[in-house]
């Protein structure tokens, strides 16, 4: 991977380096030496230093204590004393039990439909904001939908179930009308519509800032000048708006995918009991009352490192097809 | 169509240059109608479960105890609620802690995430993709809670305030975003910053950053917000209760037995749970903060900023 | 119905016989072995521990005396406080580094603290209290295990996996300060009832003390006023009569219901019917055998009846699975039974302008009382750090002071403060103030304490109570289990209750046919059921 970046031609109108000391043609060849690079680039490295460090220090240091599952860890043993257990810590994922298989379906269709029908609600709603004549009505607005970001899941479906439970203000309207009631909360057939209405309900305001920011940078011009050309409103969002936050919408759609085995834990396990496992259990639940909650430290260590690996690898995989696509992704060719 | 000319909404028009909204034709007023319409549905699906939230806080005990729990409008509103989490100075005391440790973090991370994700944004740049991959990797393998702690704790960070702060203080994410927005910028101003005979840093604070304000002020609510909400490594690093954070201490208030199915019934009816008002209360002081901060963060949002800061 | 009977004998046999029966010093010696033993082995060893000897303290008597059985003592006031220690117990001595969790709001840190000051110079030393929130305590207690730097005394929780090993391997064995009349030495801890000490009994050694628990336990609270104003039988005195009183106070078009869900699996119900059918408490031993409630008849059949009640619509509509603010709706009459700690019932009556009911389980076909389910008679664990024998000793002594029982001063003080700057007495009653309510809030109550009592209260509620206790306490079935040792069941335990509760709850909910309960016992016995079962036999054998 690293003669990729070797090999690879700053993009043309973008060259790093008009002026690259002993670095012949740069921009078509950047092939110098490593001495010369390094020598090139080292104010740039210096830089990143510190950050650097950090990470090396609190994400990569500690990882090391991540052969716990490899053993049967008990933190009044210590990581060294505990003893090695080989692989018997993924048997909770390649057992091949059918509640797993059960819990892996439902994360993976839950991750589906939130990355068909959660992801896309930020950035329409990103589009309305910016579209809105009014600056500050769009402030209002922006202040007002990012704030359920703030609420703890607790209470996010205490009020949901106030609102639309079997006993909300919903259903007892309708039954002291003596009206047919609308079984919501407590139907396994509409458990994925009503989490999926919460992460929206929750997230979707707070989504939108990222794209707000990516929108902010577009080029008045180019609308100007397609406005001349008499484009419609709609063709400006086709080939003026949104290519221009393009890029940002593929790297968090790579990034989403990274995290396709993970879904909202808490909220999942606060609603598991009104649906049961059948149609509630997912990776992170089936793991949790599988291992973690009998104090296996082991196993929530070894499910973590086959949740990585396989993130990795989906994003690797995403980012290449995104090179294929033309679109930059989340590192360059 | 093109005699829709609006005033520039930020400062005083920079770039002298008449204006359309959006730089758009002025919609019909049926699409406008409908667009408003949407907003408005949505801004009311938020607002009316907040406006239940702020009432519960400032209802009596007997009019949540009628309604069940939420009331929509505080029939005689007080503020018992706040009072009693106020009164005693431990809750103020913890917000100035929160106030600092969001101050000091955020100014941290974001100068170290910006530093950072500068020096992988240049193109070609020496050891980019090695450093960016080390980053990235970061997202999908994290630490479990004890190596962490024994890292933390080796460093003799232990109630140190810098516990709360280092650990989360470079996260991928915000690295991989604002890079992506750094290299959005046009390499010719870069180019033509250098060959005035500008170094990487004087490229970064003359060029880069005023022309990134939108995704500075976006990784910088990430962080603050990150910080703001953080209680758990406060729970493990910090013993010394005068240095806890407002959110855990916020936590103390609220006794959540059932939350993950644990049967307690035999050992939690020795204590009484916060009243309703009390934990929505609760709420609206962790939320107020933040929701304060929001407006200013959201000027550097407004359109046209790029291309403002590129002419002027 | 006789097995029942036959549990409670054994109870009676097992603890009883413990604490004031085995006598066998020589056996003493066999607690010397750090670790490694096998289950067996410990149970043999356990067996050979003398449990430290009740000897109520008598200074103050209560109004309504505490009775073996376990019926908890009554006060109608508070009795004139006598000094229980002429001096600061540990004064001289290093400063104490505790470990506990807290349900409160935290109280100011302790140089803003004048509660906290105070208790530091009444003891003597200081005390160093690190609180943690019990919802995340058990992570706390994880690092600080991992990190090695254990402070002198830590609470240890009931859910705490691999508990005997922790025990026995990080801290203190306490057998040779209270094992029988040794405990003389600290009187209010020999003022914690015998009940409480058995599970404190790990490989052959007392390795923790006690928060004591009474064992009347969980309640099934009743509405009395709705039912008075229905005219309905508060005391039904079969299955049938329940179902009808509860159909009785069910209204949906006014959003009126008998049942909540409990923690929202309607385990509260089942366990309810389960006490008219007499389903064992957790574990049943007949010959040595032993029989989980899982696998008895009854309790298949109380969950088949708890289904039906919940078809007949006497179920909140969101009890099971949601999230019910039970207290509130219980407190506003949207339920009209909530199954609560003991302690709730001071909490309900004080919270809620309502008349709260106790209704005690009858036999299913009527014809008597049924059965109640003893509570956990220890909150935790309050273990100490290794140490020597000096500064163990010095603990033993902070604990005694601090499990001081009402009618002392130093409870007085534990409990509500400085007079006059932390409460006032008012009418015979302490009156907390401004200050007492923020200040007095340490979770002392979770290191050591003295036994729980009814009141000091207005003489209808304890009364009331102190009734509800006499009626129940006779009726009380104990586990089998209780003091028989099984690491799959301590390890294990959580995960296979969540396990059964999720199975019942499927058929509850009415997913699944109540033959379902047939595989979700199978289930229960191949990942852990028939090991715990094993492990029990075993174990029990080696103590006859």
């Amino acid at each position: 991977m690293a003669t990729e970046v070797e090999t690879t031609p700053a993009p043309a109108g973008r060259g790093h380096r008009p002026r690259r000391p002993r670095s012949p043609g740069a921009g078509r060849r950047p092939r110098a030496s490593r001495r010369t690079r390094f020598r090139r680039d080292r104010f740039l490295l210096l830089l990143g230093l510190p950050g650097l460090l950090v990470v090396l220090l609190f994400n990569y240091v500690p990882l090391f204590g991540n052969v716990i599952a490899f053993k049967d860890y008990q933190p009044y043993i210590g990581i060294w004393d505990s003893p090695w257990v080989g692989f018997s810590n993924f048997d909770v994922i390649f057992n091949g039990d059918p509640a797993f298989v059960n819990a892996l379906t439902n994360t993976l269709v839950i991750s589906f439909v939130q990355i068909v029908f959660v992801f896309p609600v930020p950035i329409a709603l990103a589009l309305l904001l910016n579209s809105m004549l009014s600056e500050r009505l769009k402030r209002v607005a922006q202040s007002i939908l990012y704030l359920p970001h703030f609420m703890s899941w607790v209470v996010v479906v205490a009020i949901f179930q106030h609102m639309l439970g079997n006993a909300g203000l919903l259903n007892n309207f309708l039954r002291s009308h003596d009206w047919a009631t609308l079984p919501i909360f407590g139907n396994p057939d509409m458990f994925l519509t009503l989490i999926t209405s919460q992460v929206i309900w929750k997230d979707a305001g707070w989504g939108t800032i990222i794209f707000l920011a990516a929108l902010s940078r577009v080029d008045m011009e180019l609308y100007e000048a397609s406005a001349v050309d008499g484009a419609s409103r709609m063709r400006q969002l086709w080939h003026v708006t949104l290519p221009s936050i393009r890029g940002v919408i593929v790297l968090l759609l790579i990034l989403k995918l990274g995290d396709v085995l993970t879904v909202g834990f808490e909220q999942i396990i606060l609603q598991r009991q009104q649906v049961g496992a059948d149609a509630s259990e997912v990776l992170d639940t089936y793991v949790y009352f599988n291992g973690v909650i009998g104090g296996n430290w082991g196993v929530s260590a070894a499910v973590g490192l086959i949740k990585g690996l396989v993130g990795v690898v989906l994003v690797l995989g995403a980012n290449k097809v995104a090179h294929l696509l033309g679109e930059r992704g989340v590192y360059s060719k | 169509m093109t005699d829709t000319i609006i005033r520039d909404d930020r400062r005083g028009g920079r770039a002298g240059r008449p204006r359309m909204v959006g730089g758009t034709p002025r919609p019909g007023l049926p699409i406008r109608g409908l667009k408003g319409i949407a907003l408005l549905i949505a801004c009311a699906l938020v607002i009316l479960p907040f406006l239940a939230v702020v009432s519960t806080s400032l209802a009596d005990q007997q009019q949540v105890t009628e309604a069940g729990g939420y009331v929509l409008w505080p029939d005689r509103p007080n503020l018992d609620a706040y009072r009693a989490i106020l009164s005693g100075g431990v809750v103020t005391r913890a917000l100035l802690v929160s106030v600092g440790i969001t101050l000091a973090g955020t100014a941290l991370s974001l100068t170290c995430v910006t530093l950072l994700a500068y020096s992988l944004s240049r193109p070609g740049s020496y050891l980019q993709k090695p450093v960016l991959l080390t980053v990235l990797f970061t997202l999908f393998f994290t630490p479990g809670m004890i190596p962490m702690y024994l890292t933390v704790r080796q460093l003799g960070l232990i109630d140190s305030y810098w516990a709360l702060i280092l650990p989360t203080m470079v996260g991928a994410f915000q690295v991989i975003i604002m890079r992506a927005f750094f290299q959005e910028i046009p390499g010719e101003l870069i180019d033509a910053a250098r060959i005035d005979g500008a170094n990487e840093l004087q490229i970064l604070t003359r060029i880069v950053l005023p022309l990134s304000k939108a995704v500075m002020a976006v990784i910088g609510l990430f962080n603050a917000v990150a910080y703001w909400n953080a209680f758990f490594n406060a729970v493990l690093y910090i013993n010394d209760t005068e240095k806890w954070p407002l959110q855990l201490v916020l936590r103390t208030y609220v006794v959540d037995n059932a939350a993950l199915g644990v049967d307690t019934a035999d050992i939690a009816g020795t204590v009484m749970p916060p009243s309703q008002s009390l934990q929505m209360a609760i709420l609206v002081i962790s939320l107020v903060p933040i929701a304060l901060v929001y407006p200013f963060l959201q000027r550097h949002f407004a359109k046209g900023m790029l291309i403002g800061a590129v002419k002027g | 119905m006789s097995d029942m009977r036959f549990t409670r004998r054994r109870f009676l046999e097992v603890t009883g016989g413990l604490a004031a029966v085995v006598a066998a010093p020589s056996l003493l010696s066999a607690c010397g072995g750090d670790g490694g033993t096998t289950p067996t082995d410990a149970a043999s060893a356990n067996r050979a521990v003398r449990l430290p000897t009740y000897t109520p303290w008598d200074q103050v008597a209560p109004d309504l005396a505490p009775t073996p059985e376990g019926v908890m003592a009554g006060y109608y006031s508070y009795p004139t406080p006598v000094d229980a220690f002429s001096s600061p117990p540990l004064a001289g001595a290093d400063p104490v580094e505790i470990l506990t969790n807290m349900l409160n709001p935290l109280p100011p840190a302790q140089g803003d603290n004048a509660y906290w000051q105070e208790l530091n110079t009444r003891v003597g030393t200081e005390l160093n209290l690190t609180m943690t929130p019990q919802a995340e305590y058990p992570n706390k207690l994880a690092t600080v295990f991992a990190g090695g730097e254990h402070p002198d005394i830590m609470l240890i929780t009931t859910t705490l996996a691999n508990r005997a090993d922790v025990l026995t391997r990080l801290c203190a064995d306490l057998t040779e300060y209270l094992s029988g009349d040794a405990v003389n030495e600290y009187p209010f801890l020999a003022n914690i009832p015998a009940d409480s000490w058995p599970s404190m009994v790990y490989n052959g050694g007392i390795y923790a003390l006690p928060i004591p628990r009474a064992a009347v336990g969980t309640i099934f609270f009743s509405r009395a006023d709705l039912i008075a104003e229905r005219s309905l039988n508060a005391a039904p005195a079969s299955y049938q009569e329940f179902r009808e009183l509860a159909e009785g106070l069910t209204d949906p078009a006014n959003n009126r219901w008998a049942f909540g869900g409990g923690d929202g699996n309607g385990k509260n119900v089942i366990t309810f019917v389960g006490n008219m059918l007499g389903v064992p408490n957790a574990w049943r031993e007949e010959g040595g055998k032993f029989t989980s409630e899982n696998e008895t008849e009854e309790r298949k059949e109380a969950i088949a009846r708890t289904a039906e009640l919940v078809q007949a619509g006497v179920f909140h509509p969101d009890a099971l699975g949601g999230k019910l603010q039970e207290r509130e709706l219980f407190g506003n009459g949207t339920l009209a039974f909530r199954s609560d700690g003991y302690a709730a019932w001071d909490i309900l009556a004080d919270t809620y302008p309502v008349e709260v009911g106790a209704v005690a389980a009858p036999l299913f076909d009527g014809g008597g009382p049924g059965v109640v389910r003893a509570g956990a008679t220890s909150f935790g664990y309050a273990a100490f750090k290794k140490n020597d024998p000096e500064r163990i000793q010095q603990l033993l002594t902070l604990c005694n002071w601090l499990a001081a029982p009402l009618g002392t001063s130093e409870f007085m003080f534990r409990k509500f403060g400085i007079e006059g700057t932390h409460y006032t007495m008012e009418d015979g009653a302490p009156v907390r103030t401004d200050q007492g309510n923020v200040e007095v809030k340490l979770p002392l109550e979770y290191v050591a304490d003295s036994p729980h009592v009814l009141g000091p209260r207005d003489r209808a509620r304890v009364d009331a109570q102190r009734a509800y206790q006499e009626q129940a306490v006779p009726n009380i079935v104990r586990s089998a289990a209780e003091g028989v040792y099984s690491e799959t069941s301590i390890n294990k335990g959580g995960q296979l209750t969540k396990l059964v509760d999720d199975g019942a709850l499927e058929i509850l909910a009415g997913r699944q046919p109540i033959e379902y309960w047939d595989t979700v016992v199978d289930n229960w016995r191949q990942q852990g059921g028939d090991q715990i079962r094993g492990e029990l036999e075993a174990s029990f054998a080696e103590t006859r």
